[in-house]
C-alpha cells in the first residue's frame, strides 16, 4: 500500500468536503441511522484512499465516489442483516429465547453454549442494537481497527460453533429415524 | 463539480416531487444500485438537498473529517476495510423483490422516461407515480410455474409480424427469453415506438410500455427462478382462461386490467387501460403465428 502524500490527502479532503452532505443523506436514507450513515461515508473514503490511482484517473471522480458509496452501503446492510440473523435462528434447530432483543445475562442459556458472553455482546450490539463499529469501539474504549477484529473473530467463532451444532442436530435426527 | 450528464438529469428529475425522488433512491437500493447510474443518483440527491436542506453544515463536516483522520485513516495504512468483501451475499428473498415489484417497474419506467428524449410522455400527462399510489393492497399471487408452452429449443425466437412489437422481440431475444411467450398483436390505438426497458438484476426481464395520452399498455416478461410473483388487485374476482396447458389469470385494479401467466420460469403479464376482451385477443394472438 502506497503511503498517502500531503497532496493526496488534500485531494481526498476536497472531495470529502464537496460530497459529504449528499453522501450522508443517501446513506442515511438506506441505513436509517446517522452513525451508520457516517460510517458508510468514512468507509467509502477509506476505499477511495486505498484505490487512489483508480479514483484520480477516473473522468468523473464524484461518480466514482458515489458508486463506491452504493457498494459500501449495500455491504453494510448485508453484514448487519447477517448479524441480525444470528439472533433469529430457527427454533426447530436450536432453542432460542422468546425475546431475542433482550441482553440475556447468561448467553449460554440462549444458545446452549454456542456463544460466549463477550461474543454475544459484540454481535448483538451490531446486529440487534444497530451500533456502528465506531460507536462500539468508543463504548469498549478500544481502537476502531481492534473493534473490527474482535467482531470478525466473534463472527467466525459463532459460525464455526453454529455449523458444528447444526451437524450434531442433523446426526441426531438421522439416528432417531 | 457537475458533469454534463448530471446537469441533463437534474433538469429532468426536477419535475418530480421530493417524495418521488426519495422513492427512486429507495427503489435503487432495493435493486442493489442497478436502477440509477451515478449521475442520476447525484442529480436526485442535489435536487433533494436544494429543496429540503439536510442541515449538515461546515461544523458537522469538519467533525466528520477529523473523525476520518483520527479513526479511519489508520485502516488505509494497514490496507484494511471495516466491512470486508468476504461477507456472504444475502440471497434475494421472496419478500425482497416480489412485494415491491410493481413500484420497481414503475420506478425504472420513471427513470427511463425522465432520462431520455421520451420525456415528452410526462408532458402528455402520463404519471407513473399515480399508478403506484393507485394500486390497492389486495394481492393476487402467481404460484409455481405451469407446464411449458410448446416446443423447447428450435422456433423459440420468431420475429414479430407487428412492427410495433419488433423492439420487444429483439430485447427478449437478447435476454434469451422466448419470443413465443409474447403476443403477436396489440390494440391498434397504441402506436409505436414503445418504451423498452430491460433488467439483468434482481432478475432478467423486459418491459415494453406504450403510452397514449392517458392510456397505457405494459407488456412484461421476466425470467424468475426463485419467487412466486404477487400482483396487487382490487376486489373484483380473478377469472382464468386455459389454453394449451397454460392458465391465464385476468384481474383488475383501479381502471386497469391485467392478465398474468407463467410458463416454466418465465412470468408474463400484460396490463393497462385495456378491456378484458382486448387482453384476451392479445393472449389468443400468442398462438397465431
Amino acid at each position: 500500500m502506497k503511503r498517502l502524500t500531503a497532496s493526496d490527502l488534500e485531494y481526498i479532503e476536497g472531495l470529502y468536503r464537496e460530497m459529504y452532505t449528499l453522501m450522508f443523506y443517501y446513506a442515511k436514507k438506506i441505513l436509517l441511522k446517522e452513525a451508520l450513515a457516517e460510517e458508510a461515508v468514512q468507509e467509502t473514503f477509506v476505499t477511495a484512499c486505498q484505490r487512489l490511482d483508480s479514483l484520480k484517473s477516473s473522468p468523473n471522480p464524484q461518480g466514482w465516489i458515489m458508486n463506491a458509496l452504493k457498494h459500501v452501503t449495500n455491504k453494510i446492510k448485508e453484514t448487519r442483516n447477517m448479524h441480525s440473523r444470528y439472533f433469529l435462528l430457527g427454533d426447530s434447530t436450536l432453542s432460542v429465547v422468546a425475546d431475542p432483543k433482550a441482553h440475556h445475562p447468561d448467553p449460554a442459556l440462549l444458545y446452549d453454549g454456542l456463544i460466549s458472553q463477550e461474543d454475544y455482546y459484540l454481535l448483538s450490539r451490531i446486529g440487534v442494537d444497530g451500533y456502528s463499529i465506531l460507536e462500539l469501539a468508543d463504548e469498549l474504549d478500544i481502537s476502531l481497527a481492534a473493534c473490527r477484529k474482535r467482531i470478525q473473530r466473534a463472527r467466525e467463532r459463532f459460525r464455526a460453533q453454529y455449523g458444528r451444532e447444526i451437524a450434531r442436530v442433523e446426526r441426531n435426527k438421522k439416528k432417531d429415524r | 463539480m457537475q458533469s454534463k450528464d448530471q446537469k441533463f438529469y437534474k433538469e429532468r428529475f426536477a419535475k418530480l416531487e421530493v417524495e418521488q425522488l426519495e422513492e427512486l433512491i429507495r427503489q435503487d437500493c432495493l435493486a442493489d444500485g442497478s436502477l440509477l447510474n451515478t449521475e442520476q443518483t447525484l442529480a436526485i440527491l442535489e435536487i433533494i438537498e436544494e429543496r429540503r436542506p439536510s442541515g449538515v453544515g461546515e461544523a458537522e463536516i469538519d467533525a466528520a473529517w477529523d473523525s476520518f483522520q483520527a479513526h479511519y485513516l489508520p485502516l488505509v495504512e494497514t490496507n484494511e476495510a471495516l466491512y470486508d468483501n468476504k461477507t456472504s451475499r444475502t440471497k434475494a428473498t421472496r419478500r425482497r423483490f416480489v412485494l415491491p415489484r410493481l413500484s420497481w417497474v414503475a420506478a425504472i419506467l420513471a427513470v427511463f422516461i425522465l432520462s431520455s428524449s421520451l420525456f415528452a410522455y410526462q408532458v402528455y400527462g402520463y404519471n407513473v407515480w399515480e399508478n403506484i399510489a393507485k394500486w390497492t393492497s389486495e394481492i393476487f399471487q402467481l404460484k409455481t410455474p405451469v407446464t411449458p408452452n410448446g416446443d423447447a429449443g428450435e422456433g423459440m425466437f420468431p420475429d414479430a409480424a407487428d412492427p410495433r412489437l419488433q423492439p420487444l422481440y429483439e430485447a427478449m431475444k437478447e435476454l434469451e427469453i422466448p419470443t413465443t411467450l409474447a403476443p403477436t398483436c396489440i390494440p391498434e390505438r397504441f402506436e409505436g415506438p414503445g418504451i423498452i426497458e430491460t433488467s439483468h438484476a434482481p432478475f432478467k426481464g423486459v418491459i415494453n410500455g406504450f403510452i397514449l395520452e392517458q392510456e397505457t399498455l405494459m407488456l412484461s416478461f421476466d425470467y424468475n427462478t426463485n419467487a412466486d410473483s404477487m400482483y396487487e388487485k382490487d376486489d373484483s374476482p380473478v377469472t382464468s382462461l386455459r389454453i394449451n396447458g397454460v392458465t391465464y389469470y385476468f384481474m383488475s385494479n383501479n381502471a386497469q386490467n391485467r392478465v398474468v401467466w407463467s410458463v416454466d420460469q418465465y412470468e408474463c403479464s400484460i396490463n393497462g387501460t385495456v378491456t378484458y376482451e382486448e387482453l384476451e385477443q392479445m393472449v389468443l394472438s400468442i398462438y397465431e403465428r
